[in-house]
């Protein structure tokens, strides 16, 4: 930009309608202007080239190229720079789509005056300005989301390994060398791989978490009764183990949302319920839904050891826990991945509760 | 009953040393008698399976009957050598087993695309590497039959 003044590029093959446009360019007091011509798409090439062209004002309708096609080439040759396209009186539908393919505004020959068209000028360049800004933080973001990605590839491979071998050369040493170390030895091996163990499960999880983040998550209508199967295959193993009783008040309805997604999210529900239960209490967890101002909510009900008014929203957070590890062990990020993973597919999650008489967790989908 | 090798060599593709001590290890737990070569990068792996340089000399270096295979290694990956290898005319009928800490889908799917014959995580409790391994002395060391992957004539 020459010091304060917009250097325009006048792109028209007509020397009347280009002479007219200079004049009214050049005509406001408020916004200095500077006008180069280009009669054909060769020499707007050449000026665009001399750069220091702040702005395209051009004519769809050139001897060498024809309606958008102009749009195209001209935004081919010059992407940083802001286009106004002129377009015929008779013609109704050319502005808009030059504007959807990229022109920052349009004009109808012989259908605006000065203030209109200093106006266009303006709201052009700064249009252009926020689009440029737009694309960069796109990249930006697509960028760190390949860098996330590598980095919990990352994490679940080589954070890993050193778990491994703690854990192994532990056993190893509890398995070959017992004779060798006395009972508070062995204690302390123990607690070794013990740590080496949670240490695993807070990376799985946090994998876990930042996979529900992080990935495209494809939302479709589904049926939540294939969720709630697949969510308890998964967990079928600790429902035994825990002897755990489920009620399921089949049938469920469709909703909005993603299959695994939702698996994941049920399986969580499901081990949280399981996990706070009072020592000695069989878990007993009922799942139903019903339709709640026209969207389904799935409510998850426990027996478990219930939660105070004032940590209900807490629970959702990262690494949030409100027990010690020596009672409920855990990593404190299986509600976080609830939370996480139901904003994804555009629902809600909360909970009723009072402390000793069990949770109810619902969430919310569209229908 | 199954066709015994009891002195042919198993390849292990590794570069975490760690790691290969412990499935050494949990080998000899299980009574795997089979010497098990380590190598620690692609290169090297392709190089023996070649029989190149150092490992010209087969009597020393003898074609593996097993190949485990890690996929994250330095220099060449698991993925190269397996795709090198199964585009071999005899060499492509050693089985090999994909022994990796990655469980996402595309590394699983790719393998089997590449001609893996087994895909096996590393467990992170050593109890379950010694069952896996008691599982591939049952299963690729015993039952299996294995194919001739002689390329010359060793006597």
């Amino acid at each position: 930009m020459d010091a304060d003044r917009i250097n325009i590029l006048v792109v028209d093959d007509n020397a009347e309608d280009r002479q007219n446009l200079e004049a009214m360019i050049l005509s406001s007091g408020s916004l200095p202007c500077l006008v180069t011509h280009a009669d054909r798409l060769a020499s707007c090439y050449k000026q665009i080239d001399k750069r220091g062209i702040d702005l395209v004002l051009l004519d769809l309708f050139l001897p060498e190229s024809k309606g958008l096609d102009t749009l195209r080439r001209v935004r081919k040759k010059a992407p940083e720079l802001p286009i106004i396209v002129l377009t015929r009186l008779d013609d109704k539908t050319t502005g808009i789509e030059a504007v959807r393919e990229g022109a920052q505004d349009y004009l109808i020959k012989g259908d605006y005056d000065s203030k209109l068209l200093h106006h266009s000028i303006r709201y052009a360049i700064e249009r252009k300005r926020v689009d440029i800004k737009l694309q960069n933080y796109a990249a930006e973001l697509e960028n760190s989301n390949e860098e996330y990605k590598r980095f919990a590839y990352v994490v679940s491979h080589d954070l890993r390994a050193p778990l491994r071998a703690m854990q192994g050369f532990s056993n190893t040493l509890l398995q070959r060398y017992s004779d060798k170390l006395d009972d508070i030895g062995q204690e302390y091996v123990r607690r070794i791989a013990n740590a080496a163990l949670r240490m695993d499960e807070l990376i799985q999880d946090l994998l876990v978490y930042s996979r529900i983040t992080t990935t495209d998550i494809q939302i479709t209508r589904i049926n939540l009764e294939e969720c709630i199967d697949k969510a308890l295959e998964q967990v079928g193993g600790e429902i035994k183990e825990r002897q755990a009783h489920i009620t399921i008040q089949r049938p469920l309805p469709q909703a909005v949302g993603n299959v695994s997604t939702l698996a994941q999210i049920i399986v969580n529900l499901v081990t949280n319920g399981i996990k706070f239960v009072a020592p000695e209490v069989k878990p007993d967890i009922r799942i139903w839904s019903e339709i709640f101002q026209g969207r389904v909510r799935l409510w998850v009900e426990d027996n478990g050891i219930g939660i105070e008014q004032e940590n209900q929203e807490r629970i959702f957070q990262v690494f949030e826990r409100l027990h010690g590890t020596e009672a409920y062990p855990g990593t404190g990020i299986g509600l976080a991945i609830v939370n996480k993973g139901v904003q994804r597919l555009g629902g809600h999650v909360s909970v009723e509760s009072e402390p000793g008489s069990g949770s109810r967790f619902w969430i919310e989908l569209k229908k | 009953m199954p066709r015994k090798i009891r002195n042919a060599v198993i390849l292990l593709v590794e570069d975490n040393a760690d790691d290969a001590l412990l499935l050494k290890d949990a080998f000899h737990e299980v009574n795997i008698i089979n010497s098990i070569l380590v190598l620690e990068n692609g290169k090297k792996a392709i190089a023996y399976l070649k029989g190149e340089g150092i490992y010209a000399n087969r009597k020393q270096y003898p074609l593996p009957i097993l190949i485990l295979l890690d996929l994250k290694l330095p220099i060449l990956s698991g993925f190269e050598v397996l795709k090198w290898l199964k585009q071999q005319p005899i060499l492509k009928r050693i089985p090999v087993l994909i022994m990796t800490s990655s469980n996402i889908p595309e590394d699983i799917n790719k393998a089997y695309d590449w001609g893996a014959n087994s895909y096996l995580l590393k467990p992170l409790d050593s109890d379950d590497l010694i069952r896996i391994s008691q599982q591939i002395a049952i299963y690729w060391l015993g039952f299996n039959n294995m194919p001739d992957v002689v390329v010359e004539d060793l006597r």
